[in-house]
């Protein structure tokens, strides 16, 4: 019963904080980014081959060595590489194109139906891009059983708020510890855990003439989960397993939980039916030991978010600074009609802020060479200004 | 009957907190003079010229089923094979999910041919469109799919510790100690995985009009060691979610079955909510759909053309507003604003902007006006069909 109060006071307290936030006077913008890598002159893309590499291994994450691995707790078999099991290129392939095709940059062609029916539908093969990839996925499941410690303690109850906690934290230390150094009951305790590693390499080539319109680009993601068992151990070495679950898992933090929580409400009550196609009602049990293709999907989502984002143009939520210039055109800022700002900044005297804010629109529509130039030309007026220096820092990265 | 008990307590706990969610959005809503309005979005996926469609097959790519039992420390891990019969027969399970919420859809007519579901997959397809060689002659469009799934089982057990409390006489200082002790808690789970691609090929001229590949997992567990903080919230905001929608939803799909969170769902039933879930997002996809909104509207204007609005009567508010400002010597901007928003709610994204357009030329320093013209440009510059509709218009 306390627990529960407890926990409502919690969700009261970070929802208040959660729409004070909401109420806030700073300014969303909602920019359209350009492709991270320079994609010139194609108006259309087209689907290659997407080869499945068999037998091979996926690198380990930057800076181990698969040598130098060693650790303590490790349970039989140690797994130290990753070799390619499992094909997976059909379904990283299709992934590319949804995202392709709800991305609106370029037009989707499937050059071999076109061609195939002929006339003015054919697309210039000097505009058209083709996307190939190599792809490289492993999975290990372990089911078994490990001794594990568990010390079991005797305390005293009855007593008041504080010293009640100050005694549950102490116990909580002298058990975590204790059961450290194996001491206690040692029990037989079941374990699941799963790894799983996917590396692709995407090329892009124009149609007409083959050459790479951009540098090879290789990405990998990495899943390393362990349900029931000893936490202190796994199959993996430690500094390997430390590596991906900092760096690659997507274990949300409490505060995630709810702001999703919260979303998906909202979402509920606005639009029901939209609530419900995408979802809404299935049931998920976060403590159901995830299956292999759901691992195989959050892992190629990640890699296929990370390559479409250096290809094709994507939008992102930001909160921007905008300078005190014309207040007409600050107030188009605000309402986020960058095209109409740009109208109006390019058409008055401007002030060393408006052309601050004339880069700023620019920039919200992935503009960035625009951007660049009045961001430069702010600059030179003011040449110390740390916000116009950022600010050209953002756009000027190529 | 003390599970009826906590359920009923579960389920006020629910309805109290999503009052409370509830509460707080209105609370929130008071940040600006806003209204929910019902706009129409256009479809993501165009069927411009099509009426009639047929649906082909939907090809197995993986299917994953397996089945692990665990008793003392010992696995048993059993991988359930389908034949190439029962692979078919789940096919046409996740296909007749697709048929039946694509057939409700008022935007094209499903038309029933099993010329096109017959081959065996997606290149047989093609070359056979690309090639002309189909009977059915009065379909404009085949639509046909790709299948992985996963369904994994556990019966396991998890163990861990609890408190057990011991209290004599139960006043201050009286005897009360806490001894903890070993529980194992068995648990039965279940959880499904679901990708499908769907394909809408047109047949004549011969494109791929669009492509989509939608995921969908679901899990469920009975038993199992108390859940954490983390996965408590997680779990009540999900169980006030469903809740909410389905009070809410104006057609309540509700077979009439009652279902109990006491019993896990089988494969069969995992399978339909899946490939269900990802039906109606494709027929949302490329039907043109409704959706609620929360934008400002002006104040200072009309006053029964705000009432109009609010009511969702829009063709009445611009024939109301269109008297008005053609009546006026000095037009009020307010009204040209909601004149806009009026456009905007019924999917005409051009005339909208130009009438946000008139409005923010009599006043300048309006935010909603800005936001108005903004809210257009992002569609525009997100949406390739919008950006297509714009420039015919402009």
């Amino acid at each position: 019963m306390r627990f529960t109060s407890k926990l409502t006071f919690r969700i009261l307290l970070a929802t208040v904080f959660l729409f004070l936030a909401a109420c806030a006077s700073e300014i969303t913008f909602f920019v359209s980014r350009p492709p991270l890598l320079p994609v010139e002159n194609i108006d259309n893309i087209s689907i290659g081959e997407f080869e499945n590499l068999t037998d091979e291994e996926i690198s380990l994450p930057e800076g181990l060595n698969s040598a130098r691995l060693k650790s303590r707790n490790v349970l039989q078999p140690n797994i130290l590489k990753f070799k390619t099991n499992k094909n997976v290129a059909e379904f990283v392939k299709s992934m590319v194109i949804s995202g392709l095709s709800t991305s609106g940059q370029y037009r989707l062609v499937d050059i071999g139906q076109t061609i195939a029916t002929g006339g003015e539908s054919t697309p210039d093969a000097t505009k058209t891009a083709i996307v190939k990839a190599r792809v490289k996925y492993y999975e290990f499941n372990a089911e078994g059983s490990e001794k594990v410690f568990y010390l079991l303690l005797a305390t005293r109850g009855g007593l008041g708020f504080k010293d009640q906690a100050i005694l549950l934290t102490s116990r909580e230390v002298v058990i975590r510890s204790a059961e450290r150094s194996q001491k206690g009951f040692r029990v037989e305790t079941p374990y699941l855990e799963k790894v799983a590693a996917l590396e692709v390499e995407f090329d892009l080539v124009r149609q007409s003439s083959g050459e790479k319109l951009v540098e090879t680009q290789r990405f990998r993601a990495y899943y390393n989960q362990k349900w029931g068992g000893d936490e202190n151990t796994s199959h993996l070495p430690q500094p390997l397993q430390q590596v991906i679950i900092t760096k690659y898992n997507q274990n949300e933090s409490l505060a995630e939980i709810f702001e999703t929580g919260v979303a998906e409400l909202q979402q509920a009550l606005l639009d029901p039916d939209e609530f419900l196609a995408r979802g809404g009602k299935l049931g998920i049990n976060p403590s159901v030991v995830s299956n292999s293709l759901e691992i195989q999907r959050a892992l190629a989502r990640e890699v296929v978010d990370q390559y479409l984002k250096q290809i094709s143009q994507y939008t992102e939520e930001t909160t921007l600074e905008i300078a005190s210039g014309d207040a007409i055109a600050v107030n188009y800022l605000k309402g986020n009609a960058y095209e109409l700002a740009i109208n109006r900044l390019e058409n008055i005297q401007r002030s060393e802020e408006d052309t601050f804010n004339l880069a700023l629109a620019y920039e919200s529509i992935a503009d960035h060479r625009q951007a660049a130039k009045y961001y430069r030309e702010a600059l030179n007026q003011n040449p110390g200004n740390k916000i116009y220096q950022n600010a050209l820092k953002r756009v000027d990265k190529r | 009957m003390s599970h009826e008990i906590v359920d009923v307590k579960c389920r006020l706990s629910i309805w109290r907190f999503a009052l409370f969610i509830i509460l707080m959005s209105i609370f929130v809503s008071g940040c600006a003079p806003k209204i929910r309005l019902k706009v129409v979005r256009p479809a993501e996926v165009s069927t411009t010229g099509i009426q009639k469609v047929a649906i082909g097959n939907f090809e197995v790519v993986s299917i994953n089923r397996v089945f692990k039992v665990e008793r003392d420390g010992q696995w048993q891990i059993k991988k359930i094979g389908l034949t190439p019969e029962q692979e078919k027969a789940l096919s046409n399970q996740i296909r007749a999910r697709v048929v039946n919420l694509l057939s409700t859809t008022p935007y094209f007519q499903l038309v029933y041919t099993d010329e096109f579901k017959q081959l065996e997959n997606d290149a047989a397809l093609q070359k056979l469109i690309a090639a002309g060689g189909y009977r059915t002659s009065e379909i404009n469009a085949v639509i046909n799919g790709r299948i992985w799934l996963d369904v994994t089982r556990i019966n396991s057990s998890e163990i861990d510790k609890v408190d057990l409390e011991y209290v004599q006489g139960g006043r201050e200082n009286s005897f009360n100690y806490t001894v903890q002790s070993l529980v194992y808690w068995p648990y039965k789970s279940i959880s499904g995985s679901l990708a499908l691609e769907m394909k809408m090929t047109r047949l004549n001229p011969n494109e791929i009009i669009s492509v989509t590949f939608d995921t969908r997992q679901a899990s469920y567990k009975l038993g199992g060691k108390p859940a954490g903080f983390g996965d408590q919230i997680a779990s009540g905001m999900q169980a006030a979610g469903q809740a909410l929608a389905s009070g809410l939803q104006d057609r309540n799909a509700s077979s009439g079955i009652e279902e109990s969170n006491l019993v896990l769902p089988n494969f069969d039933q995992i399978v339909a909510d899946l490939s269900e879930s990802i039906a109606a997002q494709f027929a949302r996809r490329v039907s043109v759909t409704q959706v609620e909104v929360s934008y400002a509207i002006a104040t200072g204007g009309n006053k029964s053309a705000t009432l109009l609005i609010e009511a969702g009567a829009y063709e009445k508010a611009i024939e109301v507003l269109n008297e008005t400002l053609a009546r006026a010597d000095e037009k009020n901007p307010d009204d040209i604003y909601n004149l806009g928003l009026c456009y905007e709610a019924i999917g005409e994204f051009g005339v909208a902007l130009v009438t946000y357009n008139d409005a923010i030329a009599l006043d300048s320093n309006n935010l909603i006006y800005a936001q108005g013209i903004g809210r257009i440009e992002r569609m525009k510059r997100e949406k390739r069909r919008i950006a297509d509709q714009l420039t015919r218009k402009n």
